[in-house]
């Protein structure tokens, strides 16, 4: 007897997971959010990130020191691949015209008494000015500028007439008694493509479920006499069966999908992609199981398709900073932190960042798949919760209304 | 009452009050975002970043070098290994964000002029706090030396100026221009509000205009403004353009009078500036549901262009950095004319005439709706685009 159940309820399954299949092609809106937005946007912003690093910032040297220490300078200035001196001008004013006209987007000012002092052996101070439209700007300017100045320094210091006698070495020694010496890890190139493209992609998974899911059920909700989410006209005996088999029909595409965006988009552009699909699936099977539970949880909400794409896309941006990608999660205000919880988007885009970007083992972000996992039965018990209300209040309609005729 | 404009916004007006889906998307959610944005970072830079230290000489200048990096704003030690592996690991849990490794025979090395090399690392998975500890690390490191070279000189009776001047010859000084205190959420909530409401903007007109045509009402729709596709448009639209343009001048207030975020002009230019987005993003809406006169469709091709606005915008990787096809795509997008003109006018403080013509370029969007109003016209009247 059992056996046969097991059977039917398969058998039920995957009929609605082929149906729910249907549903999803039949309906081109949905095919852009699922396929458009999933294959195309990565492509997309893949191309637009393409540069690791902007280089060559232009800027224009205002040089009122005639001599060749300040040339000198400019020369390391320029040498940098950060900074390219785009114009020498004799001027703050002229300067702040380029700048005005956003033909520079920095300058550099070498003030007159420069070579003076330091044939005197005195401190002498070079400006900067940058701007502040773009963290690239400032970024590239400072190490630019900090690295031209560090390496006349030195050669400077080396020049320095060599009173005592000391070696080369010793001279080095005590100018530079402490070298630092810093290694970024991971994400080796510092570039901004590297560090944003992971969190999107992780996140486009998510909001494209959680926007499909909605559409096909605020259709559902529209299509249906009595506007309610599930025809209870169907024959399905348990709700399981239909969240499930939704939930299949959903996943399948979206492990094709996932794996396309973590693993293969990673790849042709260069990414960070240190994990490999074997241990990208124990982590990416929670993180959409979860979505999918979130996105049906939700769907309850939207009783037309509209909805959704109304009100739910605009949460895209918010919930990108929300999962502390770019502004770290302990400087977020405790509030936010705790409303993060909620989304999927914040456990998968940090686990998938230490996992593809860092290299950590599933073991290591451990936590987080549990946390997946347990947002993932959670919203899998509120939609059932949420789907019997349903079935219960339109078989009750039913009822009421069944044409009892007579005679 | 007579067919025209009038009839068209009196029916419109009607919709909106009617409908719960309006005002939430012009008012709860645009004042929700403000209150995220304005909220979620509550310092301008993260301070106190986490750090660790691995110390294999354990002398009294390790010591000393270690309460330094504790005593600091930026930094805090939180944990000293035993080893690189086990600080690796923590920064791989995300425990800290960064580490400075002192080798043995630290103290010995620097007293006997060896010119020992501290070897730190930082965590560039995420951008902002791993440049923030290496430029922080990096900066301690180097007062340290520069310290440690002060003493020896001051004990051998140089003085302090002398000293720092073979200390270091050059000092540079660096100054953003226009946001003083690099406070990165002045810098993002700048365009994400914006943004924002941009998208709300291009999704709520494409919504208004689709509407009519799945519910099979666009006829009569059009009959009401006398047969003329601009006055049924005007009509239609006029109302979501004075809501989220009194919605962007409450946000500029609130930015720039209340938190007295920079801003180097009078106010109204930021005013113009952000009616000017509202306007040609609803603009850009009626194009895009010109193109695709199917609601879902055209929603969710929306949505897509929406989203990207936000990469277009130059906020976080300028356009002139992207590769040549890509950077062509930029003059759709409305956003991109509105941040520049943010930045000349709040962050450099450039003269008024400069920008005229920006403010311009911005009005030329209004014209794309002119492309292919034909489509939409015959969409309207026949009401043949399928739902689906």
């Amino acid at each position: 007897m059992k056996f046969t159940n097991i059977k039917q309820a398969i058998f039920d399954a995957v009929e609605i997971t082929v149906d729910e299949w249907r549903h999803v092609f039949k309906d081109s809106g949905v095919v852009l959010v699922f396929f458009a937005a999933c294959i195309i946007y990565p492509i997309l912003y893949g191309f637009i990130y393409y540069n690791e690093f902007y280089r060559d910032i232009p800027i224009a040297v205002v040089n009122q020191s005639p001599s060749s220490a300040s040339r000198t300078l400019v020369r390391k200035i320029d040498a940098t691949p950060e900074l390219k001196m785009r114009y020498k001008v004799n001027s703050m004013a002229e300067a702040k015209t380029l700048y005005d006209e956003n033909k520079v987007k920095g300058i550099v000012y070498i003030p007159n008494s420069f070579n003076s002092d330091i044939a005197a052996g005195k401190q002498t101070t070079i400006f900067g000015y940058c701007n502040m439209s773009g963290m690239m700007y400032y970024k590239g300017f400072y190490s630019g500028v900090q690295f031209a100045c560090l390496d006349m320094n030195q050669q400077i210091k080396m020049n320095a007439p060599n009173i005592n006698s000391l070696s080369t070495k010793q001279i080095e020694a005590t100018t530079r008694p402490i070298i630092g010496v810093g290694h970024g890890l991971y994400n080796p190139t510092g570039g901004f493509p590297s560090f944003l493209m992971p969190a999107v992609l992780v996140l486009i998974l998510q909001q494209t479920l959680v926007l499909g899911i909605g559409m096909l059920a605020g259709t559902a909700r529209e299509e249906n006499a009595e506007h309610h989410l599930i025809p209870s006209l169907k024959r399905y005996h348990r709700i399981q069966r239909v969240v499930w088999g939704k939930a299949l029909a959903y996943l399948i595409l979206y492990l094709f999908l996932g794996v396309y965006d973590l693993v293969f988009i990673p790849h042709i552009f260069k990414l960070p992609h240190l994990v490999s699909l074997w241990e990208l699936l124990p982590f990416l099977l929670p993180y959409l199981l979860a979505s999918i539970f979130f996105g049906m949880a939700l769907s309850v909400f939207w009783w037309n398709r509209e909805m959704p794409l109304l009100i739910f896309l605009c949460t895209s941006v918010p919930l990108l900073f929300i999962s502390g990608f770019s502004w770290p999660t302990s400087h977020i205000h405790p509030f936010w932190q705790m409303v993060g919880m909620f989304f999927p988007s914040t456990f998968g885009i940090n686990g998938f960042l230490q996992l593809n970007s860092q290299g950590a083992t599933l073991t290591q972000i451990g936590p987080k798949i549990v946390a997946l996992w347990i947002q993932a039965g959670f919203y899998f018990v509120f939609t059932w919760f949420a789907y019997n209300w349903q079935i219960q209040k339109s078989l009750k309609i039913n009822s009421n209304a069944a044409p009892r005729v007579r005679g | 009452m007579t067919l025209g404009f009038r009839l068209v916004l009196k029916r419109e007006l009607k919709r909106m009050v009617s409908r719960p889906v309006y005002a939430l998307m012009m008012v709860l959610m645009p004042l929700g975002f403000l209150l995220f944005f304005t909220t979620l970072m509550p310092q301008g830079l993260p301070e106190r970043l986490s750090i660790g230290v691995v110390d294999h000489d354990q002398s009294s200048l390790s010591r000393k070098i270690i309460r330094q990096f504790d005593a600091t704003q930026q930094t805090r030690i939180v944990e000293q290994y035993p080893d690189f592996t086990k600080a690796r690991m923590d920064v791989q849990k995300g425990h800290i964000h960064g580490f400075v490794e002192l080798p043995k025979d630290l103290m010995k090395d620097v007293t006997n002029g060896l010119q020992p090399n501290i070897h730190f690392y930082y965590d560039q998975s995420y951008l902002i706090p791993g440049s923030l500890t290496l430029k922080n690390i990096s900066y301690m490191l180097s007062t340290i030396s520069g310290g440690a070279e002060l003493q020896v000189r001051q004990a051998k009776g140089q003085r302090t100026e002398d000293a720092m001047a073979q200390i270091l010859p050059i000092s540079p000084e660096i100054h953003p221009i226009g946001n003083p205190w690099i406070n990165y959420s002045v810098y993002l909530i700048q365009v994400l509000l914006p943004g924002l409401l941009q998208l709300m903007v291009l999704l709520v007109t494409v919504y208004t205009i689709g509407i009519e045509l799945k519910k099979k009402r666009s006829l009569k729709w059009y009959r009401s403004s006398g047969q003329n596709l601009f006055k049924a448009l005007i009509g239609k639209l006029l109302p979501y353009t004075i809501g989220f343009s009194i919605m962007g001048i409450f946000y500029n207030m609130v930015l720039f009078e209340w938190m007295h975020y920079p801003l180097n002009q009078p106010i109204h230019w930021m005013f113009l500036n952000t009616c000017l987005l509202i306007v040609s993003a609803q603009a850009m809406a009626i194009f895009l549901i010109e193109l695709f006169p199917t609601l879902p469709v055209a929603l969710s091709f929306t949505g897509l262009y929406g989203v990207l606005a936000f990469s277009y915008s130059g906020l976080s990787f300028p356009i002139d950095g992207m590769p040549l096809a890509m950077q062509g795509l930029s003059f759709l997008f409305p956003l991109r004319g509105y941040y520049y003109i943010y930045q000349s006018l709040a962050l450099n403080g450039l003269p008024v005439e400069s920008i005229l013509s920006d403010y311009a370029i911005q009005l030329a969007y209004l014209f794309m709706p002119l492309l292919l109003h034909k489509r939409l016209k015959k969409a309207i009247i026949y009401m043949n685009t399928p739902i689906r």
